[in-house]
């Protein structure tokens, strides 16, 4: 990392703290070691020989959810996002990857693995939950409250190309990432519902791999590079007019973390440019064809009361915030209500919630409580991850529907 | 260098996880927002004034230089500890005590965010107007040890004007209060506004008591471009002479208005030599005429273009030019300092003139963004820190600024304090008479020269 480039962002930064109020991590912690500023000026003095790669400088740099609250908010434009994985690159190098976080990247990554791993899953073994969520403490989410793994992989359902009754308007690839394909089944259908009314040619390629963003964010880019290549290669065919994902996060990886990888390991970074081009959220492919769906105007009976939660990779790493409310804001038979900070990070974060529970805690804490405030029956978000950990950690007494908002779209069609 | 025993007895006060003394802990309270650097021994966040206390007795019987910090975003070094010794950093004491709706008072700790603070009254109807640059993330205790300022300063004030009592810990570690919970008390020496600007010279602040005004109904932003500089400047005296006291008047130049433009593309008109914004606020049924008769007057004064927001969204399109300049100015060069001279509203003009001139005598860049309507002008030189010979040019233009700003009838620093920035330069407006005076206003409260050192003055 240490390059021009970087030296000159860091440089940027005048220490103005205006990144500091919207952290998550510093409003829970309340340390500069946990604010953003801190976290660049330990990288500035780490490039100008200040400090080493310790232990401290290991914990300040990873106590940080990625949500790019710092980035939004600097005057300086200093991509502080960046700084951060490119110093998690150094710390990879200098400590590896904790043996646990290796072997989920690397299942993650290796389909044939992960689908068999996935198969143990579900035959009842769950040796895979038991390990990671013991082992790694995701102690703020009981095992219970775990996703349950598809009865079949979603991919396996569909051969070749879907195609919408009558004439097609538009062909597009559908990305669906690990989460829809083992777990959310029921988002990939909704997906695949809507597109389908919206008369497109659906093709859900064969052998797209996991995005890799979850290696790449902790500092490991050498597991996911070969899913990274592989990927762009499949999702950039020219006949195809968008790459649509219903993840937040494989969507930040198309859009964004391929070409700093690429980029931080001096690769060609145009096919990623086409593939960056081509990725549309699902919802943003959606929102702008509203017109095109038969909904009705207005819904009989009572309303449901839905609210959004924006999420990190979406908001900020995307800019997609209008869309899902476009959606929502359609529906008949739901009253949308605006939630407090519905832009700030739930405090999941990928490693992090299994890293720091403490603080992680905290932050979610404070986004139920956000969302218990607008006294919705229905949180939705277009993030797994964020679901996970806004489900995971609602109380057992009272709990609200986490779904896809297009989960709630799908519905109003039938 | 601290001891293993003393540095024991201090983590011992506070315990585990709000002492540190690692390398890398330390790093992070080495810097504010200006330039100069300095690394403590050992950082404590204290959560109570017992707390605080307990650090200031170790301190002092072991003659350790103590360096309080908020949220550290000072501007002119304040919280930089030039001297090692122990980092007191107040970001973990910031409950708010009491909010008084009836006696129109609160009470707050130092960590209190000053915007966390504003939210909180805005629920009650409450308002507590100065609204530092950095309000964001700016500490109460920072923002009354500098006498924070704020563009709201025309009509309401600075926090000195909200400031009813306090509770301090002298550099001994005895515990003191001062004022109380009335606006009116003249019991004794002023002393709550002699900490007040002190810059965590003379105590430190673990308390105070705040008066509160009810928040007003609404409020409105114009927008006036002008091609002479001169006609904004005598604009800003006559929205007064008219009879409305505006909330805020703010003055960009033309190098600002552009280097603005490029970064944002707000389509601000890039040939005005100024832009003027103005505030006012009030009940609807004041506002209104109130920006109607400001737009006639801004034209009658010369102004091409006036733009008047309709709406609170409006507002902050207005608003966003002005909130953009520092963030525009920092992709222009790495380094840039903000200098805060102010004059009497009637010199603002000739201190722009004075400012243009020194800029082309060094050869610097230096946009000018102004507090036109208390006369506070933001002067912000370009530069790279790393470039010896450029920076020598600018600390020349840097005192020459500040200089002439007094030679005009004005100050050195409206806002931002003395801090070690203009340390050296203090005794040309305070005069040989007062620098005795202040010297030993800090003798009588820091004997042991332990409290914030080398920052306002320095004793020898």
């Amino acid at each position: 990392m240490d390059t021009q480039e970087t030296k000159a962002m860091v440089d940027r930064c005048n220490k103005c703290g205006l990144c500091i109020p919207s952290c998550p991590v510093y409003q829970q912690v309340l340390t500069e070691a946990a604010s953003p500023r801190g976290r660049v000026q330990l990288v500035k003095n780490f490039l100008e020989g200040n400090v080493s790669l310790s232990k401290r400088a290991k914990e300040i740099i990873l106590t940080c959810l990625l949500c790019e609250s710092c980035v939004v908010n600097c005057p300086s434009g200093v991509r502080s996002d960046h700084l951060f994985t490119d110093f998690r690159e150094e710390l990879v190098k200098q400590y590896g990857l904790e043996w646990k976080k290796r072997l989920l990247y690397t299942l993650l990554t290796n389909e044939k693995l992960l689908r068999s791993s996935m198969v143990f899953a579900k035959l009842g073994r769950n040796w895979l939950l038991e390990t990671f969520a013991k082992g790694m403490h995701i102690g703020n989410i009981p095992a219970g409250k775990l996703p349950r793994v598809n009865a079949r992989p979603f991919r396996d359902q569909f051969q070749g190309v879907i195609r919408p009754e009558g004439k097609a308007e538009g062909r597009v690839f559908y990305f669906t990432g690990c989460f829809t394909n083992y777990f959310a089944a029921d988002v990939g259908q909704a997906v695949v519902n809507i597109l389908k009314k919206l008369r497109v040619e659906i093709e859900i390629p064969k052998g797209q791999d996991c995005c890799g963003i979850a290696a790449i964010l902790s500092g490991d880019g050498d597991i996911p590079l070969k899913n990274v290549e592989k990927n762009i290669s499949l999702l950039t065919r020219p006949e195809v007019d968008a790459v649509l994902v219903d993840c937040a996060t494989c969507g930040a990886a198309f859009k964004k973390e391929y070409i700093a990888l690429l980029k931080r390991r001096g690769m060609d970074t145009s096919a990623a440019e086409v593939l960056k081009k081509k990725t549309l959220d699902v919802m943003e492919y959606v929102a702008a064809r509203m017109e095109k769906l038969p909904l009705a105007k207005n819904g009989s009976g009572k309303k449901v009361r839905v609210t959004y939660h924006d999420p990190c990779h979406l908001v900020r790493a995307q800019g997609v915030s209008d869309a899902p409310r476009k959606i929502l804001q359609a529906l008949p038979r739901v009253e949308y209500v605006e939630m407090e900070e519905a832009g700030t990070c739930c405090g999941g974060g990928g490693a992090f919630q299994f890293d720091f529970p403490g603080v992680s805690k905290g932050i979610t804490g404070k986004k139920i409580k956000n969302i218990r405030q607008t006294g919705a029956e229905v949180i939705v978000t277009g993030c797994p991850g964020c679901r996970m950990t806004i489900g995971g950690n609602m109380d057992e007494g009272n709990p609200i529907s986490v779904l896809h908002p297009l989960q709630l779209l799908d519905e109003a069609l039938r | 260098m601290l001891s293993k025993a003393v540095k024991d007895e201090l983590k011992a006060i506070v315990g585990e996880g709000r002492y540190f003394d690692n390398p890398e802990d330390l790093l992070m309270y080495s810097y504010d927002a200006f330039m100069v650097k300095g690394m403590p021994e050992a950082v404590l966040l204290p959560v109570s004034t017992d707390e605080v206390s307990r650090v200031m007795k170790v301190a002092s019987r072991e003659k350790i230089p103590v360096t309080p910090r908020g949220a550290g975003t000072n501007l002119t070094g304040g919280s930089v500890p030039t001297r090692g010794g122990i980092t007191l950093s107040f970001t973990k004491m910031n409950r708010i005590l009491d909010i008084d709706k009836e006696n129109r008072h609160a009470v707050v700790q130092p960590g209190v965010i000053n915007m966390e603070f504003q939210k909180e009254l805005a629920k009650r109807g409450l308002y507590y107007p100065p609204d530092p640059g950095s309000m964001a993330v700016t500490t109460m205790g920072g923002n009354v040890a500098e006498n924070a300022g704020g563009p709201r300063a025309v009509k309401y004030g600075v926090t000195k004007d909200y400031l009813l009592g306090l509770e301090v810990v002298l550099p001994s570690g005895e515990v003191l209060r001062t004022g109380g919970k009335t606006l009116k008390n003249v019991t004794g020496y002023n002393l709550t506004q002699l900490f007040c600007g002190s810059e965590g010279t003379l105590g430190l602040i673990t308390e105070m008591t705040l008066k509160l005004i009810p928040l007003p109904e609404t409020k409105r932003t114009l927008q006036a471009a002008y091609q002479s500089m001169g006609d904004a400047g005598k604009t800003v005296s006559k929205v007064f002479e008219i009879g409305i006291l505006p909330v805020a008047l703010e003055i960009l130049d033309k190098t600002f208005i552009n280097i603005i433009e490029d970064y944002t593309q707000l389509g601000l008109p890039r040939e005005a030599e100024a832009l003027l914004l103005i505030e006012v606020d009030g009940p609807e049924s004041a506002v209104v005429p109130q920006s109607e008769r400001l737009t006639k007057l801004c034209q009658e004064m010369g102004a091409h273009e006036v733009k008047v927001a309709k709406t609170v969204a409006e507002n902050d399109e207005i608003w966003r030019a002005r909130r953009s300049a520092y963030g525009a100015e920092a992709r222009l060069r790495p380094t840039a300092i903000a200098e805060d001279c102010t004059v009497p509203v009637g010199n603002l003009v000739a201190m722009f003139q004075e400012v243009a001139k020194i800029a082309e005598k060094y050869k610097l860049l230096i946009p000018v963004v102004a507090h036109a309507g208390d006369g506070n002008l933001h002067p912000q030189i370009l530069t790279d820190i790393r470039d010896k010979e450029e920076m020598e040019r600018v600390m020349k233009a840097i005192d020459e600024i500040s200089i002439k700003a007094v030679e005009l009838g004005g100050t050195l620093t409206g806002e931002h304090g003395i801090g070690i920035a203009k340390r050296e330069i203090l005794p040309v407006e305070l005069g040989e008479a007062a620098m005795e005076v202040t010297r030993n206003i800090k003798k009588a409260f820091d004997p042991l020269n332990i409290m914030n050192p080398d920052k306002v003055v320095r004793i020898v």
